[in-house]
C-alpha cells in the first residue's frame, strides 16, 4: 500500500511519503508539490536510513 | 525510501480555492475587482509578499456568504513576479465577521490577522484534487489548528 500524508499548519503543507521505495517516492508527489508551490525542504525519513543501515549490515 | 517535503504555499488555482471557500462559508467572486474594506489607510497593515495595488483594488474577491457587511478579501498578483495571488484584506474590527471565517479561533490568545485556515483548505483541495487523479482515495479533516490529507492506493 502507498501512503501519503499531508499537513497543512499556518499556511504550510508538509508532504509524507510513507511505504514508497526507490525512486517512485520522489516521482509520486512530484506533480503534487509543483501545484502547491515552491519546495523549502525536502528530506529523507528516518525510516529511509534504517533501510541504508540494514544494507549496510548485509554488504559486510 | 520515505521523504518529507516541507512547501511555502503559492496560491494560483481559482477552483480549489472555491471550494475552500465554500467550505468555509465564503464565495470567491472571480473577476470582482474591487473588495470591501474600511476605505482609508491608516498604515497599520499590508500583506508583505502583495504588490502595491491601490487599497481596495484587486483581480478577484472573497465574499462572506449572508453577511453583506463583512469586509473582503482581494486577491491581488504576488510582487515577487511569479504565477499566483497574495490574499489582502482589512482585519480592522474583525473585518465584521471575515476573520473569524479565515483564522483559527484560539480562546484567550491575541494573534496576528492571518488567513491561515483558508490557505490550510485550499492546499487540502489542491490535493485533494491531485491524489485522486493518481488514484488515490482520500479523504481531508480538519484538526485542531490545522488540516490533514490522507492518501491511500
Amino acid at each position: 500500500m502507498q501512503e501519503v500524508e499531508i499537513t497543512i499548519e499556518g499556511g504550510v503543507p508538509k508532504v509524507e511519503v510513507k511505504c514508497v521505495k526507490g525512486s517512485e517516492c520522489k516521482r509520486l508527489t512530484r506533480e503534487l508539490e509543483k501545484k502547491l508551490g515552491e519546495v523549502k525542504s525536502d528530506k529523507p525519513t528516518k525510516e529511509m536510513y534504517e533501510q541504508t543501515r540494514q544494507t549496510n549490515r548485509v554488504g559486510h | 525510501m520515505s521523504h518529507v517535503a516541507v512547501i511555502d504555499l503559492h496560491i494560483t488555482d481559482l477552483d480549489s480555492l472555491a471550494k475552500a471557500c465554500d467550505r468555509l462559508g465564503l464565495e470567491l467572486v472571480k473577476g470582482q475587482t474591487t473588495y470591501k474594506w474600511y476605505g482609508v489607510s491608516v498604515g497599520d497593515y499590508r500583506a508583505l509578499d502583495a504588490v502595491k495595488a491601490p487599497d481596495g483594488i484587486c483581480e478577484h474577491a472573497i465574499r462572506v456568504k449572508g453577511n453583506p457587511r463583512a469586509y473582503e478579501i482581494g486577491l491581488v498578483k504576488r510582487s515577487d513576479g511569479k504565477a499566483g495571488w497574495s490574499l489582502v484584506w482589512d482585519h480592522w474590527a474583525g473585518g465584521h465577521g471575515l476573520c473569524e471565517k479565515v483564522m483559527y479561533s484560539e480562546r484567550g490568545k491575541r494573534q496576528k490577522p492571518n488567513a491561515d485556515k483558508l490557505k490550510d483548505w485550499y492546499a487540502a483541495e489542491v490535493a485533494k484534487k491531485q491524489m485522486r487523479r493518481q488514484g488515490f482515495r482520500v479523504n481531508a479533516y480538519q484538526m485542531e489548528g490545522k488540516v490533514r490529507v490522507s492518501c491511500r492506493k
